[in-house]
């Protein structure tokens, strides 16, 4: 007879494999009572001396020796060793030896390309040798059974942040921090799971190039979470003191790219000079973080306008993004220089890089950094004097400790390690997590983070999105009365609570999206809706325009709370500020020669620029005077 | 007749838990009202209509669930295993990982037939389950992407295959004041491809289930949930089973036959739901009824197109001649359950002036019965009918969808996903068509 090897890989063609073991025996065993080691037994079943070390073949003979020990003709092959060790203490133990088994132990985390490409080689001989081995020992070798799924089941997308600049890295930092925060304090047996998965990876560390471990069953333990994350600055400090601190593990220093000498606030450095220098690394770095998501849906890309690294950078990654993965949603996070903004040049720099937001990003949230600084103020006025030291007097006696949006309570980085625009950048970071929220967590009305640039961007530039988060900071009394959730509605509205210097009930909203995260019904909404429309104006043709999340898990500390994101005519004097600043340089032709001697950059690209921003402007403002005169109606289809 | 329920996103997904689970509720009630041997019918009746036994002994849903993310899906069918009673058939899934962003056109043009082949042979393993195959029943939102584009796709789909099979589509009508932005547009084109292809579309609106969540059910903070228990309350209201004596022997109330008299001309399909009595479980143990008062507030319910019988204007009056101030009807199917509902007098609902004058006399209301108590309501009416009552809300989403069309506002996320203005254009032809034949009933 003609033997058959069966080569049994991964968990489920492991699982089958024994099942297909277990059942051949009880087959062979119900014909063969004798225990007589047959031909029909030798197909798939060597008979072996197990005395010897290296135990010998007898070969079947004339039919008639008894059984010794059957060995199995198989290869066992899984990365990760659960399911084969497994098999090996079980009753089917004794039909294999461990020189039958190739193992690892960290998984190829659902990955094809971990599995093909980087196993394949490296186990490459040792495959060969272990079906070379199996194969001497058949006289007549007839068929290879191989047995494998097809592809493992995940759940969750995930996103990839890209933070550029030393504000991008501040801003990015806190939000790894806060969100571990988050999870921790929602995952207390420390499994890694679905949500964590959407922003960590979960890895064997004691590789060298640790591997990724899948959140499989979802009963494993966390070994070591690394951010999926890119950081980029073309300065040291930020990026290497984010390493040498306690968020350090996250990261690794794969996942960096770095120069020594900065940018020089220049947007064409950034852009044109280091982003061509770095564009393989970046490209790579990038590629490599999109290998280990199995199914990536979002990058947000963090910088700031007005420095050079950020805007320059920052925009050429973005580019970049757009390019090699178009399919891919692009959110920016974009912190703009306030009018008092000690760079000379971030006019400059800013209106460059929004020429690139509003050809490649598909939805960009400015944030400013005076709106973060009052924000600040009004929260530490109210937080009570203990907690930041500055303020003697509370307004309000009963504010929650450590529950406002700027607070860091509870997260890894403490005491010394804080930085000073920490509390800022907590704001920003928990603008993300909100974001994203519902994208992680269950909820009755989930928002994904494609749904977002489908209901709040009627054109395709017009794609900048107000926000505002409430309420602040929690109250400490428990119960909360209707009247402060509907506080909390009221608030996200005034120009107060908005994270750009802007007033949107001055303004005409082209849409606007609530995200609600904890103890809230659909119909708080629906109330607050009603309640709050009189006071606001909408276009004519997206009168009823909200969009509504609603995500069940609330954040650390607050028992609910409201991320606002609206697409408003009132942005544009943000912008048109901007471009006055711009234009009040440009006219006097004031350091262009800084940015003209970088290679590949134009005199034109600054009048490209200012006109790009200025139609950007102009379309917001053709919206805005439709506010009180509407035009005249197309009528409607009549048939007949 | 076995009945193919086929969940279709966030929103179809949720109401199909609901549904089975309202009907295993209404099941096990203690309280029937009729012989042990009676109830055993209409528990036989129910189980080889909604499940399947698996080899355990366990029920199992007749359904498919379709989803391009996998929350919605996987909370769904924990809730039915936890229940302990019933569950949903082993790989009778399809989900992705990406959802259609509220984009119809990424449910209808990418994904839809991305999943054409894997949707198809899950229906069709579910179909073949079935001995006597009554139709398939869609539960979708018109809001969304996936309910509405991957619907509005998989509608059309089954309707190749199934040439000669009932198709009736649920759908949920978004908030007037929506949760989407671009409803109106996803509405817009959902109707009018299901227009197509369907046999009939359900229409449940979330406005008038809000109503009846606040003000008949009483509930403080109304969630999704509460509205999904009352759509599959509605929903169990007429498919649960009813037998109608025709001469010598009985008939179950066939999905074929209500949409065979409910519609009988393809330019009017689209029906409404109305029910009565509907209250709090803790008010139904203090409330009495009688048929004719039930069914003098149903009728009025119909007439005056109201959603519930609070707040009924009692002024409005079946009339004739020039002035026509009511709700007229196409056809009415009116399902009484409960004590004594073969002694109820149904005769005001065969008044002609209900119906359009081209509908003979006498034709336009079917009528079925069941003796055996409803969801524990001693006597329960439903009103399924082809009336009137949908051209204001279809009238709305023409209007808003035409004035954000005009500006081309959002357009373009369509057209990325291989849609065109004249698509768009199409879709508005021809359900201001179909709003046009309503209103001139």
């Amino acid at each position: 007879m003609t033997q058959s090897i069966v080569v049994q890989v991964g968990q489920c063609g492991n699982q089958i494999g024994c099942r297909f073991w277990d059942l051949a025996l009880r087959e062979h065993a119900s014909l063969n009572k004798a225990g007589i080691y047959d031909e029909p037994l030798s197909s798939f079943f060597r008979n072996v001396d197990g005395r010897h070390d290296d135990p010998l073949d007898i070969p079947v003979g004339s039919g008639k020796g008894k059984i010794k020990a059957l060995k199995a003709r198989a290869v066992l092959i899984d990365m990760e060793e659960g399911v084969v060790s497994g098999s090996l203490k079980g009753p089917l133990g004794d039909i294999f030896d461990y020189k039958q088994l190739i193992t690892d132990v960290s998984g190829s985390g659902n990955n094809w390309a971990v599995g093909h490409k980087m196993y394949g080689e490296k186990y490459k001989d040792e495959i060969s040798e272990t079906v070379r081995r199996a194969a001497e020992l058949c006289d007549c070798l007839q068929c290879f059974f191989v047995i494998h799924s097809m592809g493992g089941v995940f759940e969750m997308t995930q996103s990839i942040v890209v933070q550029v600049g030393q504000c991008g890295n501040q801003i990015g930092c806190r939000f790894w921090d806060l969100a571990l925060r988050e999870h921790a304090s929602l995952n207390k047996a420390g499994i890694y799971d679905e949500p964590l998965s959407s922003f960590f990876r979960n890895v064997d560390g004691r590789h060298d190039d640790p591997l990724d471990i899948p959140v499989g069953s979802g009963k494993g333990k966390i070994k070591a979470l690394k951010a999926r994350a890119v950081l980029i600055d073309m300065e040291e400090g930020v990026v290497s003191g984010s390493l040498k601190g306690p968020l350090g593990d996250i990261f690794d220093y794969k996942q960096l790219i770095t120069d020594v000498s900065g940018s020089g606030n220049n947007w064409a450095v950034g852009h044109k000079m280091y982003g061509e220098k770095y564009k393989d690394e970046i490209s790579e770095t990038v590629r490599r973080a999109v290998e280990l998501c199995d199914c990536l849906q979002c990058f947000f890309v963090i910088h700031s306008m007005g420095g050079g690294t950020g805007s320059g950078v920052g925009t050429f990654v973005l580019n970049l993004l757009q390019d090699e993965y178009p399919d891919v949603y692009r959110f920016v996070t974009a912190v703009y220089p306030s009018a008092e903004d000690d760079v000379i040049t971030s006019p400059y720099n800013s209106v460059l890089a929004m020429r690139e937001l509003t050809e490649n990003a598909d939805c960009v949230l400015p944030v400013e950094n005076q709106a973060l600084v009052d924000i600040v103020n009004k929260i530490s006025q109210a937080l009570p004097p203990s907690n930041l030291g500055k303020k003697t007097v509370g307004i309000s006696g009963n504010v929650k400790a450590a529950s406002s949006i700027a607070s860091s309570h509870g997260s890894i980085v403490k005491g010394p390690d804080e930085q000073p625009f920490d509390t800022m950048n907590n704001i920003v970071a928990n603008l993300l997590l909100n974001l994203t929220s519902s994208a992680r967590f269950e909820g009755s009305l989930n928002v994904d983070l494609n749904e977002i640039t489908m209901n709040l961007v009627p054109f395709p530039k017009l794609h900048y999105l107000i926000s505002s988060q409430t309420p602040l900071y929690a109250s400490a009394d428990m119960k909360i009365p209707p009247r402060r959730l509907d506080q909390m509605f009221s608030d996200a509205f005034s120009k107060d609570h908005q994270l750009i210097k802007a007033d949107p009930k001055h303004g005409l909203y082209l849409a606007c999206a609530l995200m609600v995260r904890g103890s809230v019904e659909v119909s708080d909404i629906r109330r607050n809706i009603e309640r709050l429309k009189p006071s606001l104006k909408f276009i004519y043709w997206n009168q009823e325009g909200w969009k509504t999340g609603l995500c069940s898990v609330p954040p650390v500390g607050q028992p609910h709370t409201l991320l606002t994101l609206a697409n408003n005519t009132c942005i544009r004097h943000t912008f048109s500020d901007l471009r006055d600043r711009f234009s009040k340089l440009y006219k006097r032709k004031a350091h262009i020669h800084h940015y003209t001697h970088v290679d590949g950059m134009e005199v034109s690209d600054f009048a490209e620029s200012l006109e790009s921003i200025t139609s950007v402007i102009q379309e917001y403002e053709t919206l805005d005077s439709q506010k009180d005169i509407v035009p005249e109606l197309l009528p409607r289809l009549q048939v007949v | 007749m076995p009945l193919v329920t086929l969940q279709l996103g966030q929103c179809g997904n949720q109401i199909g838990g609901q549904l089975f689970s309202t009907i295993i509720e209404d099941a096990d009630c203690k309280h029937t009202g009729v012989t042990k041997k009676e109830n055993d019918n209409y528990l036989e009746a129910v189980n080889e209509r909604f499940f399947v036994e698996d080899k355990h002994g366990k029920l199992e849903a007749r359904a498919v669930m379709v989803d391009m993310e996998t929350k919605a899906i996987s909370k769904t069918r924990l809730d039915a295993k936890k229940s302990g009673k019933w569950h949903y058939p082993d790989k009778q899934q399809f989900c992705q990982k990406k959802g259609s962003g509220n984009n119809w056109a990424h449910g209808f043009c990418a994904h839809g037939p991305k999943a054409h082949d894997d949707i198809m042979a899950l229906v069709q393993s579910e179909v073949e389950k079935c001995d006597h195959f009554d139709g398939f029943l869609t539960l979708m939102s018109l809001a969304g992407g996936t309910g509405s584009g991957v619907g509005a796709y998989i509608t059309q789909c089954l309707r190749d295959e199934y040439p000669h099979s009932f198709i009736m589509n649920q759908v949920v009508w978004p908030y007037n004041t929506g949760e989407v932005i671009v409803q109106n547009y996803n509405a817009l084109l959902t109707l009018s491809q299901l227009y197509l292809y369907s046999d009939a579309l359900l229409i449940m609106e979330n406005d008038k289930i809000q109503k009846i969540c606040s003000q008949l059910l009483n509930i403080k903070h109304i969630s999704f949930q509460d509205m999904n228990t009352v759509i599959a309350h509605k929903l169990a209201s007429f498919l649960q089973p009813t037998v109608r004596t025709e001469g010598s022997h009985t008939r179950q109330n066939r999905l074929g036959d209500m949409l065979e008299h409910l519609v009988a001309h393809p330019d009017y399909k689209l029906l409404s739901l109305l029910n009565i009595p509907q209250m709090s479980e803790a008010a139904l143990q203090y409330s009495a009824y009688q048929w004719p008062g039930l069914l003098k507030h149903l009728r009025q319910m119909l007439i005056a197109n109201a959603p519930m019988e609070e707040g009924i204007d009692w002024n409005v009056r079946v009339s004739s001649g020039a002035i026509r101030n009511h709700n007229f009807s196409l056809a009415n199917l009116l399902l009484l359950r409960g004590k004594d509902c073969n002694m109820a007098d149904v005769s005001a609902f065969t008044e002609p002036k209900l119906y359009t004058d081209w509908i003979p006399s006498g034709c336009g209301l079917l009528e079925w019965k069941q003796p055996r108590m409803f969801c524990q309501y001693e006597k329960s009416a439903s009103l399924l009918s082809n009336s009137q009552t949908p051209v204001t809300p279809l009238n709305s989403v023409l209007e808003k969808s035409w004035s954000m069309f005009g500006a081309r506002a959002f357009v373009h996320q369509y057209i990325k996903f291989g849609l065109a203005e004249e698509d768009f254009l199409d879709s508005f032809a021809s359900l201001e068509q179909v709003l046009k034949n309503y209103k001139d009933l």
